[in-house]
C-alpha cells in the first residue's frame, strides 16, 4: 500500500486537485455548478487516471493556488469567474506537454482530457450540421437531428451541398451511433494527425500544435482540417525516391477531392515533389505525367460519374476571374488581407496562437538542418496560404465557422519550426499564453466564434475592446503589427543575448491591440447609451456582409419610435460627428433635427453595362455612401449632459461611428 | 547570474514603461497604481515557476482595466504564498495591500491577514497548508470578497415593428442588480418571464421593482406584466447575499408591445 502511495504520489495530488476544484467550486459558489463545475474536475480525474507514475511538474502548486485565489475572488468582476475557471484547463494543457515530452508514445493520453473539454463544450456548428446531413443523404444512415437536408447558400440543391462527398462518407459510420456520433470519426481523424505530427516531430511538439490555437479550434470537430493535416504530413513523412512520387500525387488528388481550398496545398506537395527530385534524364516528363493524371481524372469524373465530385462544384470560372481580379486589378487589397490574416485580432494566427511566432524563428535553424523536409513543408503551406488569399479575398477567415480554421493545414511546417525553438525561454512563454487562450475558449465557448465585425469575442469578455482591425482600421496600421513581428522574430532568433526584450515588444504589442480610439463604434456602444435600436444586418453572419461595397461594419439601424441614443459626457458648445447614411429619414439631436440622406454608390462604369444587360445597384442601405454629419451642440439640446438621438420620421437612418470634439474650429 | 539580473531589470522597465503609456494614452487613474506593483514583481519574481502566471496577469491587467484588481490580487497572493525569496512574498502583499488600499472590496480583511502571514512565514509547505486553510476559514466566517459597490447592469433591448425585446444577463451575486429602461416613447406593456434557483431554501430571492411597486419572489417560475411609461425602470434584483454551497442565479426574458 505504502509502495502503491509513494509511485503513484503525483496521480493521487492530481486527483485530490480534481476533488478540491469541485469543493471550491461550490463553496465559492461560481456560477455553472452543474456543467463546469463538474467537467473540470472530470478533466483533472481522467488526467490522473491517465498520469500513472509520472511526477506533475513545477507548474502545479502555483496554479492550484492561483485556482484557489480566483475561485476566492470571483466575485469582483461578473466575469473573473470564467478566468478562475480557465487556470485548472490550462493546467491540464501544461500537464498534457509536459508528459508528453518527458514519456514518448503518450500522445494520446495526454490530449484525451483537454480533447474531452473542447468537445463537450464546443457547440455543434453549421458546418458540422451540413456534413452530416450530406453524410445522411449520401449513405442512408438516418438519425434524428440529420437525417433531413437543408438547403443553404452555395448548395447545388438540397441533398447535395457544396462539400464533395468524400468527407462525408467518410464520416458516415459515426453516424450509426445516432446524432451523438457525428465527432466519433473526425476525433479518430484528429487523434490520428496527432500521432502522424508526433512521428514527424515529437510526441510534446504534437501535443502542442493540437491543444492550441491554430489546431484547436476544429481539434476533433467535424471538420476537414485535421484529416488534410494528416494527409500532408503522411506525404512528407513518405521516403524519398522515385516510386514514392505516385502516392504524393495521390495524396495531392484526395486533397483537392476534399475541399477546394486545398488546390494550393495539393499544388504544393507536387512542386515540392519536383523541387526534390535528384537531376536526372527525363524528369520533366514528370509534371506532364501528373497533369494527364490530373486531365484523366477529371474525365473520368465527368463522363462516369456525371461530374459528381469536381465538376458540379469547381466548374465555374468565375472563380478563375475572382482570382485574376485580386492579383491584377486590386494587388494592394489582396496583400492587405494577407497581412490582416496575420494580424487582425478576430481571426489573426500570430494573435490567436502567439507560439507560432517561436516557430517561425525556429523556421531558420530547421531550414539548415533539414532542407530536403523544410522544402516539403514550406512550399505546400506558403502556396495554400497565397492560394487562401488570393482565391476566397475578403472573406479568406471563413467566419464565422470556429477562428483559425484555415491555418490548420499549415501546423506541419509549424510544428518542425516549434521543435527546432523549443529550448528558448520566450518559446515557453509564448506556448504559456497560447495555453491561457485555449482554456478560456474552453471555458467561455463563445470565444471560439468571432463575426468580423471588428468585435472580438476575447477582447469582450476581458471588457475592452481592440481599435485595431481589419474591418475598421487603416491598412496602413498593418506596419506597425509587422515591425513589432520582425523584432519579436529576431529576439527570439538571438535569444541568448536579448532574450528580456522579448517581453517590452509583447508589452508593447498588447498595449497597442487595446487602445481604442475615443468615440462611439455602433456594434460596440453599450445598453446604457443605446436603447431599442438593432444592428443592420439583422444577423452576425459576416456571410451577409461579404459582398458589401463601403465598409464591411455592422451599421445601428433608428428607424422606429422608442429607439434612441443616450450619449453622456457632452456639454453644449461641443460638436458631434456622426457617420451615418440613409434616404432622407429626420433624425431628431437633442431639439435639432436633420434630414439623413446621402446619395447610392456609383458603380465603376465597367460594372455598369455588360452586354445588353444594364445594372443598377439595389437601394439597401449598404448601398449608401457613409457622411460624416457635423452637429453643433447649444444649450437646448444638451440635458444634464446628456444628448439624445433618435428617430423622428421618414426612412431609417444608419449609423457607424459618432465622435464627440470639443474643437471650435469645426463648428 | 549577471544575465538574469540585466533580464530582470529590462522586464521592470517594459512594466513600468507599459504603466505609463497606458496612463498617457488612456488618461491617469490612481486605480492603475497597483499595476506598478504587479510589474515589480513580475521583474523579480522572473526565473522562478510563478512567472508565467504573473505575466499572463500583468497581460489581462494591462488589456483590461475593469479585470485589472482581480489580476493584481491573484499574483499578489499567489506570490505570497509560493514566493521563495522574501522579496517576492513582501513585493506580494504590498500588491494585495495597495490593491485594496485603492479599490476597497468587501472582505477584504482576511485577504489582507492571509497576505501578511504569509509573506512573514519562511516555510513553503506551511504556506501551501495556510492560504487553502484561511480560504475556507475566511470563507464560512465572512463569506468571498467582492465588489463594495456592486454597479447595476442595464440590460440591452431592441424594438422591431412595434414589439419590445431586452437581452438580460444573467443574475448572480456578481451582478445582483439588473434595469430594463423603458422606451423613451409611448406606453408600452412589458412581460418578464423569470427562472431562479440555487439555493436550498424557500426565503424569497429576488425582488421585482417598479417605481414604488416591489414584488418579492422565491426560487423557482413566474411570469409578470406591467406597463411601463417613458422614465420608468424595471428592476430585477437579487436579495441573497453569498453563502458556500449556494449558486443563487436568475435567469429571465422580457418582452413588451406598444399599447
Amino acid at each position: 500500500m505504502r509502495n502503491i502511495i509513494r509511485n503513484h504520489f503525483h496521480s493521487f495530488a492530481m486527483a485530490g486537485f480534481g476533488i478540491w476544484i469541485f469543493l471550491v467550486w461550490r463553496l465559492a459558489g461560481m456560477p455553472a455548478p452543474g456543467f463546469f463545475g463538474r467537467i473540470i474536475p472530470a478533466a483533472w480525474l481522467i488526467a490522473a487516471i491517465l498520469n500513472g507514475q509520472r511526477q506533475r511538474g513545477r507548474w502545479f502548486i502555483p496554479m492550484a493556488l492561483s485556482f484557489t485565489a480566483g475561485a476566492w475572488l470571483w466575485m469582483l468582476h461578473q466575469d473573473a469567474w470564467i478566468i478562475a475557471a480557465a487556470i485548472p484547463v490550462a493546467g491540464l494543457i501544461s500537464w498534457g506537454i509536459s508528459i508528453s515530452l518527458k514519456h514518448r508514445f503518450r500522445v494520446i493520453g495526454a490530449v484525451l482530457p483537454v480533447l474531452f473539454l473542447s468537445l463537450i463544450t464546443a457547440e455543434i456548428n453549421g458546418d458540422e450540421v451540413r456534413f452530416a446531413e450530406q453524410s445522411s443523404a449520401i449513405s442512408g444512415i438516418s438519425t434524428e437531428r440529420f437525417s433531413e437536408s437543408h438547403f443553404r447558400s452555395g448548395d447545388i440543391n438540397r441533398e447535395e451541398g457544396h462539400h464533395t462527398p468524400l468527407f462525408p462518407l467518410l464520416i458516415a459510420p459515426g453516424l450509426l451511433a445516432g446524432d451523438a456520433g457525428l465527432r466519433i470519426i473526425p476525433v479518430i481523424i484528429a487523434l490520428l494527425g496527432v500521432l502522424l505530427l508526433a512521428k514527424l516531430t515529437n510526441p510534446g511538439i504534437a501535443v502542442v500544435v493540437a491543444l492550441l490555437y491554430p489546431g484547436f479550434g476544429i481539434f476533433g470537430l467535424a471538420m476537414t482540417g485535421w484529416l488534410a493535416v494528416g494527409l500532408f504530413t503522411t506525404g512528407v513523412l513518405l521516403p524519398e525516391g522515385r516510386k514514392w512520387s505516385a502516392a504524393r500525387f495521390l495524396i495531392a488528388l484526395i486533397l483537392i477531392t476534399l475541399k477546394m481550398r486545398y488546390l494550393g496545398l495539393a499544388t504544393g506537395i507536387l512542386l515540392a515533389e519536383y523541387a526534390c527530385m535528384p537531376a536526372r534524364k527525363g524528369k520533366w516528363i514528370t509534371p506532364l505525367l501528373w497533369i494527364a493524371g490530373g486531365a484523366l481524372v477529371l474525365v473520368l469524373d465527368r463522363y462516369l460519374l456525371n461530374g459528381m465530385i469536381f465538376w458540379t462544384r469547381y466548374g465555374n470560372t468565375g472563380a478563375i476571374n475572382l482570382m485574376w481580379t485580386n492579383i491584377f486589378h486590386r494587388p494592394l487589397d489582396t496583400i492587405f488581407h494577407a497581412g490582416w490574416s496575420l494580424f487582425d485580432p478576430e481571426t489573426g494566427l500570430f494573435i490567436r496562437a502567439p507560439w507560432v511566432l517561436a516557430a517561425l524563428s525556429g523556421l531558420f535553424i530547421f531550414r539548415v538542418k533539414h532542407p530536403l523536409r523544410f522544402k516539403r513543408l514550406f512550399i505546400p503551406s506558403i502556396i495554400y496560404w497565397s492560394f487562401l488569399i488570393v482565391w476566397s479575398g475578403s472573406s479568406w477567415h471563413g467566419l464565422p465557422a470556429p477562428v483559425g480554421r484555415m491555418f490548420v493545414p499549415m501546423l506541419p511546417l509549424f510544428a518542425c519550426g516549434l521543435s527546432s525553438a523549443w529550448k528558448e525561454r520566450g518559446t515557453r512563454l509564448l506556448i504559456i499564453l497560447s495555453a491561457g487562450i485555449s482554456a478560456l475558449v474552453i471555458v467561455s465557448p463563445i470565444c471560439r466564434y468571432n463575426y468580423a465585425d471588428g468585435t472580438d469575442s476575447i477582447f469582450s469578455l476581458m471588457g475592452t475592446v481592440s481599435g485595431f482591425s481589419m474591418v475598421r482600421s487603416h491598412p496602413i496600421q498593418l506596419a506597425a503589427a509587422l515591425l513589432l513581428t520582425i523584432l519579436i522574430l529576431l529576439v527570439l532568433k538571438k535569444a541568448e543575448r536579448l532574450r528580456s526584450l522579448v517581453f517590452v515588444i509583447i508589452f508593447t504589442a498588447v498595449f497597442l491591440l487595446s487602445l481604442n480610439s475615443a468615440g462611439y463604434e455602433a456594434e460596440d456602444m453599450s445598453p446604457e447609451i443605446v436603447q431599442g435600436a438593432r444592428l443592420y444586418p439583422y444577423i452576425s453572419d459576416p456571410v451577409e456582409r461579404y459582398f458589401w461595397f463601403n465598409s464591411r461594419e455592422r451599421m445601428l439601424e433608428l428607424s422606429e419610435p422608442g429607439q434612441s441614443i443616450l450619449l453622456s459626457g457632452v456639454e453644449p458648445g461641443d460638436t458631434l460627428l456622426i457617420q451615418m447614411s440613409g434616404r432622407g429619414g429626420l433624425l431628431s439631436i437633442g431639439a435639432d433635427l436633420i434630414t439623413v440622406e446621402t446619395p447610392l454608390i456609383e458603380l465603376p462604369s465597367l460594372f455598369l453595362s455588360v452586354g445588353r444587360t444594364t445594372r443598377t445597384l439595389p437601394d439597401w442601405p449598404e448601398n449608401r455612401l457613409m457622411e460624416v454629419f457635423k452637429v453643433s451642440l447649444d444649450s437646448h439640446d444638451v440635458e444634464n449632459g446628456t444628448v439624445r438621438i433618435s428617430h423622428h420620421s421618414g426612412p431609417p437612418v444608419y449609423m457607424d461611428r459618432i465622435d464627440v470634439s470639443e474643437e471650435s474650429v469645426l463648428r | 547570474m549577471k544575465t538574469i539580473e540585466s533580464s530582470k531589470v529590462a522586464v521592470l522597465l517594459a512594466g513600468y514603461t507599459a504603466w505609463a503609456a497606458a496612463n498617457l494614452f488612456r488618461g491617469f487613474s490612481p486605480a492603475s497604481i497597483p499595476l506598478i506593483v504587479l510589474f515589480t514583481l513580475l521583474g523579480i519574481s522572473l526565473s522562478t515557476s510563478m512567472f508565467p502566471l504573473i505575466f499572463a496577469c500583468s497581460l489581462i491587467g494591462l488589456i483590461s482595466p475593469v479585470l485589472m484588481p482581480w489580476a493584481v490580487l491573484v499574483s499578489g497572493l499567489l506570490a505570497c504564498a509560493t514566493g521563495s525569496a522574501m522579496k517576492i512574498r513582501i513585493t506580494g502583499f504590498i500588491a494585495v495591500a495597495s490593491t485594496l488600499w485603492l479599490i476597497p472590496v468587501s472582505s477584504s480583511i482576511p485577504l489582507i491577514v492571509i497576505a501578511a502571514a504569509s509573506a512573514l512565514i519562511g516555510k513553503k509547505h506551511l504556506r501551501c497548508f495556510l492560504i487553502p486553510a484561511g480560504f475556507i476559514i475566511s470563507v464560512f466566517f465572512t463569506g468571498l470578497p467582492g465588489s463594495l459597490i456592486t454597479e447595476p447592469v442595464i440590460a440591452g433591448s431592441t424594438i422591431a415593428a412595434g414589439a419590445l425585446s431586452y437581452d438580460i444577463p444573467e443574475v448572480n451575486t456578481s451582478r445582483q442588480e439588473v434595469l430594463l429602461p423603458a422606451p423613451f416613447e409611448g406606453t408600452w406593456v412589458v412581460w418578464i418571464a423569470i427562472e431562479a434557483g440555487g439555493v436550498r431554501d424557500s426565503i424569497p430571492m429576488m425582488a421585482i421593482s417598479l417605481g414604488e411597486d416591489m414584488l418579492f419572489l422565491q426560487s423557482g417560475t413566474d411570469t409578470l406584466s406591467f406597463t411601463m411609461i417613458p422614465g420608468d425602470t424595471l428592476a430585477i434584483t437579487l436579495v441573497r447575499k453569498f453563502k458556500p454551497f449556494n449558486h443563487s442565479v436568475i435567469h429571465a426574458v422580457a418582452g413588451g408591445e406598444r399599447l
